[in-house]
């Protein structure tokens, strides 16, 4: 996406993911039938969560334009947050303590 | 009369999601200022959208330069659970006008769908109208929170020199580590990893995370 994210460049987006997140969300509560969906499709579905979020956590951090990249700084907040993550189940404490780790880290490098 | 009491029950019963919106919702705001949202771009997605790993997503990815496609389709996958969970409501929905249905739809989280099912496997019936009070209750501390968080980010000169650039990365791995509840999952996830870094020569920009993710979990949907 190029220029200005105002909420006029955006809207085309925008309508774009309100029908994909509308979609989900209505559509087996509108046919309200008995919904069933094959396993390996409800397997592969319950998976896509924690892939996508991998996948984009991977890409944030170890990856610039097509080639790998790195950054010890990022590298290292990224352990922090995540032992933060694992030991406290707290959304806010682990971007708090990501983001403090990685002002030390640069202070420190 | 008892439609009023039913609002209220409502407002009230949405206050647990409202505590944890807020700090969510000011940290959503922030980043999407720092990464180049205007205050009205960010009260529009959260009308619009309203989902909050979806939002940092398409945030995450606007920032970083991807295109319509593919923000569009890692949007849909990461929202597809929501096919499960409105499935999973529909038995207890029967009898409502599908505008109605539209309405609720619209307004079901994660948080706010974990309230409604607990309430009917407890053998609780609210009314659609105390459901959508609670879902609408829930959106506009979603909303406010957002707004206010892209207003306070607005005042912040550099946000990288407070290692606010760092916010979004942070979050992912915090919404991560809930999606981790079993060792399958973390398999899920690391493939997910392994294929991102390994991929990102041969595919361009987001279509990397898409696909990466696609595969990962795809591997794993064997039977257990």
């Amino acid at each position: 996406m190029k220029g200005s994210f105002t909420f006029p460049n955006l809207l085309p987006l925008y309508l774009a993911l309100f029908a994909v997140t509308f979609i989900p969300r209505f559509l087996p509560m509108a046919v309200l039938t008995r919904f069933n969906l094959p396993g390996w499709f409800q397997r592969w579905l319950a998976n896509i969560p924690a892939a996508i979020l991998a996948a984009l956590t991977a890409q944030t951090i170890l990856v610039h334009g097509k080639a790998t990249v790195f950054r010890p700084d990022q590298i290292a907040a990224a352990v922090v947050a995540g032992v933060i993550a694992w030991r406290t189940k707290s959304l806010f404490l682990t971007v708090a303590g990501g983001i403090v780790a990685v002002v030390v880290m640069r202070a420190v490098i | 009369m008892k439609h009023t009491s039913a609002l209220l029950s409502g407002c009230i019963r949405a206050a647990p999601i409202v505590l944890g919106y807020v700090p969510i919702g000011l940290a959503f705001g922030v980043l999407a200022r720092s990464s180049g949202l205007t205050t009205g771009a960010v009260l529009g997605m959260s009308l619009m959208l309203y989902a909050g790993s979806a939002q940092f997503l398409a945030v995450g990815m606007i920032a970083g330069g991807a295109g319509f496609l593919p923000i569009t389709i890692a949007t849909f996958f990461i929202n597809l659970r929501h096919l499960l969970m409105s499935a999973a409501l529909a038995p207890h929905l029967r009898g409502h006008p599908l505008r109605k249905l539209a309405f609720f739809a619209h307004e079901l989280t994660d948080e706010s769908f974990a309230l409604h099912s607990t309430a009917f496997q407890k053998g609780l019936c609210p009314s659609l109208g105390e459901m959508v009070s609670l879902n609408a209750t829930a959106q506009i501390a979603w909303v406010a929170s957002t707004v206010a968080g892209s207003l306070i980010g607005g005042a912040i000169p550099d946000p990288a020199a407070l290692g606010l650039d760092f916010a979004l990365p942070a979050m992912f791995i915090g919404l991560l580590s809930g999606r981790l509840t079993d060792r399958r999952q973390s398999l899920v996830a690391l493939t997910a990893v392994i294929l991102a870094v390994a991929g990102c020569w041969i595919l361009p920009g987001n279509w990397l995370v898409v696909a990466a993710a696609s595969v990962a979990a795809a591997a794993w949907a064997v039977k257990a």
